[in-house]
């Protein structure tokens, strides 16, 4: 078992053509804090909660206060290699509206040792096919894909990995909405029983 | 005038066919020794001496061997023993012994008073001498090299042997004791520290000290020693730098490690670039970019790190069992080689001397 706790930089774009406002940015700081179980030998569960407020910039007018709980999982197929799968459940909020989304994925996650005793690059990417969003159809593309660097030492275990969402809702419509949430997370994850999830 | 000319030819011929034909100088010396020997023989000493007195005379014109000299000497005293003149004989017979110690009469052809004589000559004069090594073949495990050694009368006698090769041993005795007259002197054919003499050149050292008169005298032979069609292995040579393995080397898969440092970091550039939304813009490129940067320099850690020469345990232990398996094999093989000597035939041929 496992505790982690991160700090994300994210920046948020989005483009509603339907109501023509242009690309809204917004960027801010999420944490985050979250618990990884290891099952069997192979399997992983994990559970993260992640808040905060992503302040407005160019053509953006609101802040967004943004949370989220996932629950993630994973199966090592070989030492280098997982099948991840699971579900994130955030929210939008601003003082106008509450928007939801609701992003079941199933992915794949690469470790890529070093000789370096502990250090190791992180790769993963994602396919989110049954995302829903209120008030939104299904996204046509909804992918997540990473890539990071890792370091572990005793209990302790930092990752530094960059992350870029896509999703591009109604495409070559008028309603069309294209959103992107890019961050740099910064997490360490303390190991608190039995051997690293 | 015109007819005595085949006349005169004729007699011309007749003289040249009837005339002796020139004899060796040898044979001359050997001829006047022989016409001796017939005279002493029918014991007309008057006619055997003079012929034997022109052959060691300083004036004889031809060639003389020592033997022939040897042999005048001792019929000259043998024959002044039988006309009295005994002194003279007995100088005749030293003089003989000098020339050659391995000189004797022989009792069944000699009278008792010329023996006495003879026996009387011995102490007058001091050598010694050793006869040429005949050549000779000698499995030294069962046989031995036989060399002959001779004093004039009794000496402290020394018969050492010596290998000439650069590097050889020093001299070792072989013999070592009283002697007088003849003697056989036997060899093993080992040298002193047991091994089979080597192939090379070899020198047989004669010394001896007179017990009569503290007279020394020395003579030395030569001869060559050779193995018979005798075979040898050659060892192994030492491992060499081309076939040692490598004892100290970077670690296999240095450069896979800038190849994953390349892939994640092209990852991460791939992600913010290609997978981002370009209507959109922006992905946070800078945050992509610094993942980036940490895997090259993950990459190039790990590649130095593997890089970094050290010692490969399992090429070392490699090594020392290669080297010691080659001791082994070369100790088996000097076994075999020195079994095969200890083998070998010996082939012994006389020598010149001490150039090659």
């Amino acid at each position: 078992m496992a505790f982690t706790g991160d700090m994300a930089f994210a920046e948020h774009r989005v483009d509603d053509r339907s109501v023509g406002g242009g690309v809204e940015i917004s960027t801010g700081t999420l944490l985050g804090a979250g618990l990884r179980v290891r099952v069997g030998s192979r399997a992983t569960l994990a559970a993260v909660v992640r808040s905060g407020v992503l302040h407005p910039g160019p053509a953006a007018t609101l802040p967004r206060d943004v949370a989220e709980v996932g629950l993630d999982g994973s199966f090592m197929m070989r030492d280098w290699f997982d099948v991840v799968a699971g579900v994130r459940v955030r929210s939008y909020t601003t003082m106008l509206a509450r928007q939801r989304w609701t992003a079941p994925y199933l992915g794949a996650a690469a470790r890529v040792p070093f000789a370096i005793s502990g250090l190791r690059g992180l790769l993963d990417a994602a396919v989110h096919p049954f995302a829903s969003v209120t008030g939104l159809s299904r996204p046509e593309v909804a992918i997540t894909t990473g890539a990071g660097i890792a370091y572990a030492r005793g209990r302790l275990d930092v990752q530094l990995r960059y992350a870029l969402e896509r999703y591009d809702f109604a495409r070559g419509t008028a309603d069309e909405r294209l959103e992107q949430l890019a961050t740099l997370t910064l997490l360490v994850q303390a190991r608190a029983l039995g051997r690293a999830p | 005038m015109k007819r005595f000319a085949p006349f005169a030819l004729l007699v011309a011929v007749t003289a040249w066919l009837a005339s002796p034909p020139p004899a060796a100088a040898q044979d001359t010396t050997a001829a006047v020794l022989h016409s001796a020997r017939s005279y002493y023989e029918g014991l007309d000493f008057e006619r055997a001496l003079p012929l034997l007195r022109q052959v060691i005379s300083p004036q004889w014109p031809f060639d003389v061997t020592t033997a022939q000299r040897v042999e005048a000497f001792t019929y000259m005293g043998a024959a002044l023993v039988l006309v009295g003149q005994r002194d003279s004989a007995v100088s005749y017979f030293a003089a003989a012994l000098a020339s050659d110690p391995f000189t004797d009469l022989d009792p069944l052809q000699f009278t008792p008073a010329q023996t006495a004589a003879f026996a009387a000559a011995r102490p007058r004069v001091f050598a010694v001498a050793a006869r040429p090594v005949a050549a000779a073949r000698a499995d030294v495990r069962t046989e031995r090299i036989h060399f002959t050694v001779a004093t004039t009368h009794s000496a402290a006698l020394q018969v050492l042997l010596q290998p000439l090769e650069a590097g050889g041993s020093p001299p070792f005795a072989i013999f070592q004791g009283e002697s007088e007259g003849a003697r056989d002197v036997a060899w093993d054919g080992l040298m002193l520290d047991g091994r089979v003499a080597a192939p090379g050149r070899y020198v047989l050292s004669v010394v001896g000290r007179s017990r009569l008169s503290a007279r020394t005298d020395s003579t030395r032979i030569f001869f060559l020693v050779a193995y018979e069609t005798i075979t040898l292995e050659d060892t192994l040579p030492d491992l060499g730098r081309a076939t040692r393995l490598r004892e100290r080397a970077g670690a296999a898969g240095a450069s896979r490690q800038l190849v994953k440092g390349g892939i994640v970091a092209a990852a991460a550039l791939l992600v913010s670039g290609a997978v981002v939304n370009r209507e959109l813009g922006g992905g946070q490129r800078g945050g992509a970019q610094l993942v980036a940067g940490m895997a090259a320099a993950a990459g190039v850690a790990g590649f130095l790190t593997l890089n970094r020469p050290h010692d490969v345990p399992a090429n070392i232990q490699a090594n020392l069992q290669r080297e010691a398996e080659r001791r082994a094999a070369n100790q088996a093989i000097r076994q075999r080689n020195a079994d095969r000597l200890a083998q070998a035939i010996l082939v012994i041929t006389p020598a010149a001397g001490v150039g090659p």
